[in-house]
């Protein structure tokens, strides 16, 4: 015991001094990392696996942002997937990029120097993991972590030869579409230079669930790191201030611009109706930087109908910001050709990435000064697709210039329809901003607005719109409104109380009205043996066979 | 400093792996030295297997690499004086073990494997391939696997367990579960005037079979409800021959256990007739029904008692009370589901009416709907829905129309007008594609992404208007959806994950529907209504297979002297097919059909 207590406070002793020796921490590694994967579908498991083993270099050196210092700049070099003898390049790692580390080891932020999707930075992320170790072992360790996959529990053990840890378990995972990750088996362990490490491997076996475990992804990642002579790679050409880093990637030169152009009109110039739409999609990706050239094609007899159509839904799942842009433009472009402008409509709506403030500010100009087309009903979908696109998309703070532009134009226009397109497009936005207007036209019985204001709040989906639509359900409204109230109140989940307000109105003559009150006790998650008592003796009463299927179904679907 | 200095190297070194602190002359080395499976010798196909085999690490510790097993057929290897290298055919890989942290020295490990299906009977070698993605740098590499090069395994003398697998002719056959596209079963009560001359789907579902065993017959499947004691028939619809038949004859995939056998069955008149007469509406009524898969090789199922599965569905009858009005309602209405929530299914709810009101404020009314909606894995997801609404009376009041569209739960279009003539053309198709099931996440730096949705088309083409007639005519809605799958690790490199080939919904619901004042008309001399409702619906569902594929890049394997050995790579795929269905919800028909006059 005191010998080993002995040798423990060597290596502390030795360790501390090697922090001074190497006060200057630029490294270099190479590295491989080995990844199998199998994927699991309804408990189902494949017996293939995938592989994949990467390898590469690394360099690593100290940097500041904005004068701060614990940044520390990487760079991958020569990173490829390798098979055997053969090896493919994959040129997305060797973006350089930083990251910030606290003492404890923990990473606290991370930087990069040009916008990259958020898988692009999460595969950069994943590699300044691996040097998110415990950097001075004087103060107690760490006991979580965090990674790609969310916050989990590490153990350490430290022994004189090398410093060992393994993942527990997963406290919170960054995902939402990931509803658990096991830890099946965790090994690492790395022998401390002062800096990282010199050496260090690890394993973790791991399984992702997601769809309520109907989707599984099993995943075997063995790691290796070893230092190498950091004179071999050219990080050090970069300065030290993060901000000051120009990287040519920012910008294309002429001729490279000029060969995607080529490499667009021969794309365009190919059957595109041959290809899917994320086949076609992941083709446009390459050539987003001139996507822009593809505006003056459109409507040309060149491109067949089929092939517009298929360009408009990749541009749809491109959803960069050159795409949606461009989108936009068409929409705006095509007011002679419905179909394109519902087509492109139909593609906006498809992303959920955020939208460029390019293509918000030109959505702001067409909403007030109207969409120009030669459907009207065009013009109802455009305001429509706006609000879908305010609930779909993550970038909500920046749409307050699109709900402004939607309120205004409801309260000023003299135009019904106009009015009872925004009021809809409210509804479909979900922003409970819009309630207190829409609830100003779901009140008056004599507007002309008051059904499709009644409609929107029934979709808005929050707590307010509930309350104010179970206020209507007493309130003077227009006799053609009242069926869609019970379909909008029907949208939230009802007590008790509400629900029998709503039964009353299954014994009225109105088909219709009899027929809303149905459906929206059809969609609660549960009825009581009352109603449901009550809802069967009417089935004998009824004289209309869809108001019989719909008691039916209120009485033994199972609820959600 | 000095003293310091040579005092730190050593200790550095308890630190530091780059040191070597003792000589190591074994040359680095992995070799499996036996493979055995016990005292098995013959086994049937299918069944689980126990590999045990030594792997000695030489001159290495603390390293990971996996090991390969493969089936080889002896009729590959037999030949030991052939010289040539030739491709082998028949060999499969049937198991993969991934080590790690393995030291130096011997190790006698084991795994379970199970023998793959679609192998010809006979002897069989297992053979090993240790290192197979030469991931570990080894002085001695041609011992990784049999090798004619390496003069230890010459004359057969490689490592490999023989056996003798046998093709068992028998075969068992089962049903294991069964499910309705429906909560309840509705029925028409006798007198009641269904707009068509047959009945139509009275109840959707599909069961779940399985087999065990080789030689696969044809089966059918019956079903029968329990009527007033007794078991009575009911009838299949029969994609090929278009009709309603006894039975639903059935070919098993050997690919696939849990095989989902969809119906579509109609229940008879007289059978309809006979539930009727005992049903009490204010009671809570089951339909018992059962079903049963018999071979058509009567001596070939090993076990008929787990052939046969019995459920029960709530019963209810529309009766259709007593017109207390003058007005005439022509209406139809078709709610079902196809498929297995858990897995995909799509549920079409579609409705149309007619309404004629001849007297008091004269007028007609005009109802069309349609709901498209998916399951993907339990999770719920309105595809489509549509709906029509057109009214037109004498006095002006209440005519006009309102429409709706909703497209993936978004209100996509919505539309009123009230007001004294109206004709309105709705023409649209496009292309659509929604990711219903998803998993997008870094594992490291590795990228993975797996999704699962319906890509398709969607379609109306619908003429209304009321101009002295009120009249909808055209499709209001078509939609074909086929299901995808895609991901995997996401880098162009590696290839695993999700595929379909699958056809979700197939439907085009169509409508036909006037109503119209008339002074005289030829077949009648007195002031009339005349009305005519037309609705029917083209569907085809849920067929199709769904799965998972990898696509590895693999060893390929040649021979020469009757000795197996590793002489390149291939790409192979694998493909595991979870869902595999055929067509057997396809029909078009007419859900209602009739015409006539009210004189006023």
């Amino acid at each position: 015991m005191i010998i080993q207590t002995f040798k423990v406070s060597l290596a502390f002793a030795v360790l501390s001094y090697t922090t001074q020796i190497h006060a200057y921490c630029e490294r270099a590694f190479e590295f491989a990392i080995d990844t199998k994967t199998s994927v699991e579908l309804n408990g189902t498991k494949q017996n293939q696996q995938s592989h994949l083993l990467l390898k590469g270099k690394l360099a690593l050196k100290s940097a500041t942002l904005n004068g701060e210092s614990n940044w520390w700049a990487l760079q991958a070099h020569q990173v490829a997937a390798q098979n055997g003898q053969e090896s493919t390049a994959i040129v997305q790692y060797e973006v350089p990029f930083a990251f910030k580390q606290a003492p404890n080891g923990e990473l606290l932020d991370f930087w990069f120097p040009s916008t990259l999707t958020q898988q692009h930075k999460a595969m950069l992320k994943g590699l300044a993991y691996y040097f998110q170790v415990p950097r001075q072992f004087n103060l107690p360790l760490v006991k979580e972590y965090q990674d790609n996959l969310g916050r989990y529990q590490i153990s350490f053990a430290v022994t004189p030869k090398e410093v060992s840890f393994t993942k527990q378990v997963y406290l919170s995972l960054n995902d939402p579409t990931i509803d658990e990750t096991k830890i099946v088996n965790s090994n690492h362990g790395f022998k401390p230079d002062g800096c990282w490490f010199n050496h260090s491997k690890g394993l973790d076996e791991l399984i992702v669930s997601s769809n309520q475990g109907a989707l599984n992804l099993n995943s075997i990642q063995a790691y290796e790191f070893n230092v190498i002579d950091p004179n071999t790679l050219t990080l050090t050409n970069l300065p030290t201030e993060l901000n000051e880093w120009r990287l040519a990637q920012t910008s294309l030169d002429k001729s490279s611009v000029a060969q995607l152009r080529q490499r667009l009109l021969e794309l365009i110039k190919s059957d595109l109706a041959t290809f899917d739409a994320h086949r076609l999609m992941l083709q446009l990706k390459e050539l987003d930087p001139v996507l822009h050239e593809i505006l003056p094609l459109f409507g040309h007899e060149s491109l067949s109908i089929k092939a517009q159509s298929r360009l408009l839904q990749a541009l749809g799942k491109l959803d960069t910001h050159n795409s949606q842009t461009l989108l936009v433009q068409i929409l705006n472009t095509f007011s002679s050709d419905p179909n394109i402008q519902f087509q492109s409509l139909r593609a906006l709506a498809y992303g959920n990435s955020p939208l460029s403030q390019n293509a918000i500010d030109a959505l702001i100009m067409t909403m007030q000064e109207g969409l120009i087309t030669k459907e009207v009903a065009l013009e109802t979908s455009f305001y429509l697709t706006v609000g879908s696109m305010i609930k779909g998309r993550s970038n909500k703070s920046q749409f307050q210039g699109l709900n402004n532009a939607l309120t205004n134009i409801a309260t000023e226009t003299q135009d019904t329809r106009k009015r009872n397109a925004v009021l809809g497009a409210m509804g479909n936005s979900g922003d409970a901003q819009h309630v207190d207007l829409l609830a100003k036209f779901a009140t008056h019985p004599q507007s002309e607005s008051q059904t499709i204001a009644i409609k929107a709040l029934g979709r808005i989906g929050q707590p307010e719109a509930k309350s104010l639509l179970i206020k209507l359900l007493d309130a003077p409204i227009h006799p053609k409104s009242k069926p869609h109230l019970l379909t909008a109140v029907g949208n939230y989940d009802l007590d008790n109380v509400t629900q029998n307000r709503v039964l009353h109105y299954v014994f009225e003559s109105d088909q219709k009205v009899k027929q809303a009150a149905l459906v929206a006790l059809g969609q609660q998650t549960s009825l009581s043996n009352e109603t449901k008592a009550s809802l069967q003796k009417q089935i004998s009463e009824e004289q209309d066979r869809r108001t019989v299927q719909l008691i039916v179904n209120a009485i033994t679907k199972p609820k959600r | 400093m000095l003293h310091i200095r040579s005092l730190l190297l050593p200790i550095l070194c308890l630190l530091l792996s780059a040191c070597s602190l003792s000589e190591n002359d074994t040359p680095r080395n992995l070799v499996i030295t036996d493979i055995n499976t016990g005292p098995v010798v013959t086994l049937e196909q299918q069944a689980p297997l126990e590999i045990f085999y030594n792997l000695e690490v030489q001159g290495l510790s603390n390293i990971n690499t996996d090991v390969y097993f493969y089936l080889i057929h002896h009729n590959e290897i037999k030949d030991s004086n052939n010289s040539n290298e030739q491709t082998v055919e028949d060999i499969h890989q049937f198991a993969v073990v991934s080590l790690s942290e393995l030291s130096e020295g011997n190790h006698a490990l084991s795994v379970w494997a199970e023998l793959p299906h679609g192998l010809e009977g006979g002897d069989y070698q297992i053979i090993a391939h240790v290192d197979p993605n030469n991931t570990v740098i080894e002085d001695i590499e041609e011992d990784n696997s049999p090798s004619p090069n390496y003069a230890p395994f010459a004359n057969g003398q490689y490592p490999h367990s023989d056996i003798a697998i046998a093709l068992i002719s028998t075969h068992d056959f089962s049903l294991k579960d069964t499910k309705f596209g429906q909560t309840a079963l509705l029925l028409d009560a006798p007198h009641i005037e269904s707009g068509t001359s047959h009945h139509h789907a009275d109840l959707i579902g599909y069961v779940i079979a399985d087999y065990e065993g080789n030689e696969l017959d044809h089966v059918q499947l019956t079903a029968e409800a329990l009527v007033n004691g007794t078991w009575e028939r009911l009838h299949f619809w029969s994609t090929s021959k278009q009709q309603y038949l006894d039975s639903l004859p059935y070919l098993f995939n050997h690919d696939l256990h849990d095989q989902h056998i969809g119906f579509d069955i109609a229940l008879e008149d007289d059978l309809i007739s006979a539930l009727y007469a005992n049903h009490n509406a204010q009671e809570q009524v089951e339909l018992e029904i059962r079903f049963t898969l018999s071979d058509l090789d009567a001596e070939g199922d090993l076990d008929p008692s787990n052939n046969i599965i019995s459920t029960s569905i709530p019963l209810f009858f529309f009766e259709g009370q007593a017109n207390r009005s003058a007005n005439i309602k022509l209406a139809q209405s078709y709610d079902k589901s196809y498929g297995d929530q858990s897995k995909f299914s799509v549920g079409v709810d579609l409705s149309g009416q007619l309404l004629i009101v001849p007297a008091g404020d004269p007028g007609a009314r005009i109802t069309a709907e349609g709901n498209v909606e998916a399951y993907f894995f339990n999770a719920q997801n309105t595809l489509f829905a549509i709906s029509y609404d057109g009214s037109a009376y004498v006095s002006g009041l209440n005519t006009g129309y309102s429409s709706e569209m909703i497209i993936f739960n978004n209100v996509v279009f919505e539309d009123e007008s009230y007001t004294s003539k109206f004709e309105k053309s709705w023409t649209k198709s496009w292309e659509e594609e929604k990711v219903l099931a998803k998993a997008n996440f870094t594992i490291g730096p590795i990228p993975m992404s797996v999704e699962a949705g319906v890509n398709g088309g969607l379609g109306f083409e619908l003429t209304v208007g009321y101009n002295a007639e009120l009249y909808a005519n055209g499709d209001l809605f078509s939609v074909n959806f086929g299901a995808f799958g895609r991901g995997g690790v996401d880098l162009a490199v590696a290839s695993a994950g999700v595929q379909a080939e699958f056809n979700l919904i197939d439907n085009v619901f169509s409508l036909d529907s006037t109503a119209g004042f008339s002074l005289t008309s030829n077949d009648n001399t007195q002031p009339h209504i005349y009305y005519a409702l037309e609705l029917s619906d083209e569907i085809d569902v849920i067929s199709g297979k769904f799965g998972l594929y990898a696509e590895t890049k693999g060893v390929k394997w040649c021979k020469k002297w009757g000795i197996p050995y590793p002489c390149g790579t291939k790409v192979t795929r694998y493909d595991l097919w979870l869902y595999q269905t055929a067509s057997v919800f396809q029909k078009s028909w007419t859900l209602f059909s009739q015409e006539g006059s009210v004189n006023l």
